[in-house]
């Protein structure tokens, strides 16, 4: 490979690097205004919200300012298809945003921050092929996975004790794309590890 | 390493530098002497024809085989 490929690869990946901080603030802003909307909800009196049944959400409302609302979606597998009435949209509101921000954004944000440092160590002049990056990748690996498997259960489990006081779980209540990304993650960061193994060899060679 | 180095030797006898020994074959002075001290993994055959050339010897005088023990 030329110097010259070497140069324009850094420089997509310096670019990519800026798209990636960009996508970092505008996810980082929605967490901030998730949170305000979250202490905004707990000081609202519960006839402000507005729980909507649809095909597989339910749709849950509050009042912004004049003409604008926040609105929620909670799946029907973590919240059933009962009368608007057997539970308290305001619980529901509270408790599906909260384990909502702790579960995805969360980990969105820990996989976006992992990615940056992944591309900054390129940027930098070194390789991409080091322990520490195939260690990063295996980690947002274990995030994804985790995240598909629990993040469901959990948010299941905190809306039948705070809201519904109906216990009901479906086992399924996994996320499989979450798994298989998770999965594919796991796989590139075993490449890694081999990669930064064949860097060691080639930069010890003289 | 069952396999040492002998530059240090060679350049002695030679009454050369190191940082003249990296000027004529092209290598860095801290990559040289990373490979007298022996901490270089391997070494390819166009950089020990390089040395060879310049040095005007043989591989063998610069790399010596002792079991270990």
């Amino acid at each position: 490979m030329s110097t010259t490929e070497i140069k324009r690869i850094k420089s997509k990946v310096k670019t990519n690097s800026k798209y990636v901080s960009l996508i970092t603030w505008i996810v980082m802003i929605y967490f901030v205004f998730s949170v305000v909307m979250l202490i905004r909800a707990a000081f609202l009196p519960e006839e402000a919200f507005t729980a909507t049944p649809g095909l597989i959400f339910w749709q849950i409302t509050i009042p912004i300012n004049a003409g604008f609302s926040f609105n929620i979606n909670i799946p029907m597998e973590v919240l059933p298809n009962y009368e608007p009435e057997r539970f308290q949209a305001k619980a529901a509101f509270i408790t599906y945003h909260s384990i909502y921000l702790l579960t995805y954004t969360s980990v969105l944000l820990y996989g976006i921050r992992q990615l940056t440092y992944i591309l900054w160590s390129i940027t930098d002049g070194h390789t991409p092929f080091t322990i520490n990056n195939s260690v990063r990748l295996r980690n947002i690996a274990f995030a994804a996975i985790g995240n598909a498997l629990l993040a469901g259960h959990i948010a299941t489990i905190c809306i039948s004790i705070f809201v519904t006081q109906i216990f009901s779980m479906n086992i399924l209540n996994i996320s499989f794309s979450g798994l298989i990304i998770g999965s594919l993650l796991l796989v590139i960061s075993q490449i890694f590890r081999y990669g930064a193994y064949l860097q060691e060899q080639y930069d010890t060679t003289l | 390493m069952a396999i040492i180095i002998r530059l240090d030797r060679l350049l002695a006898e030679r009454k050369m530098k190191l940082n003249d020994l990296a000027e004529k074959v092209g290598i860095s002075h801290v990559n040289l002497s990373n490979l007298k001290t022996g901490k270089v993994k391997a070494i390819r055959f166009s950089t020990l024809e390089a040395i060879c050339k310049t040095l005007e010897c043989q591989p063998g005088d610069i790399l010596e085989y002792t079991p270990d023990d």
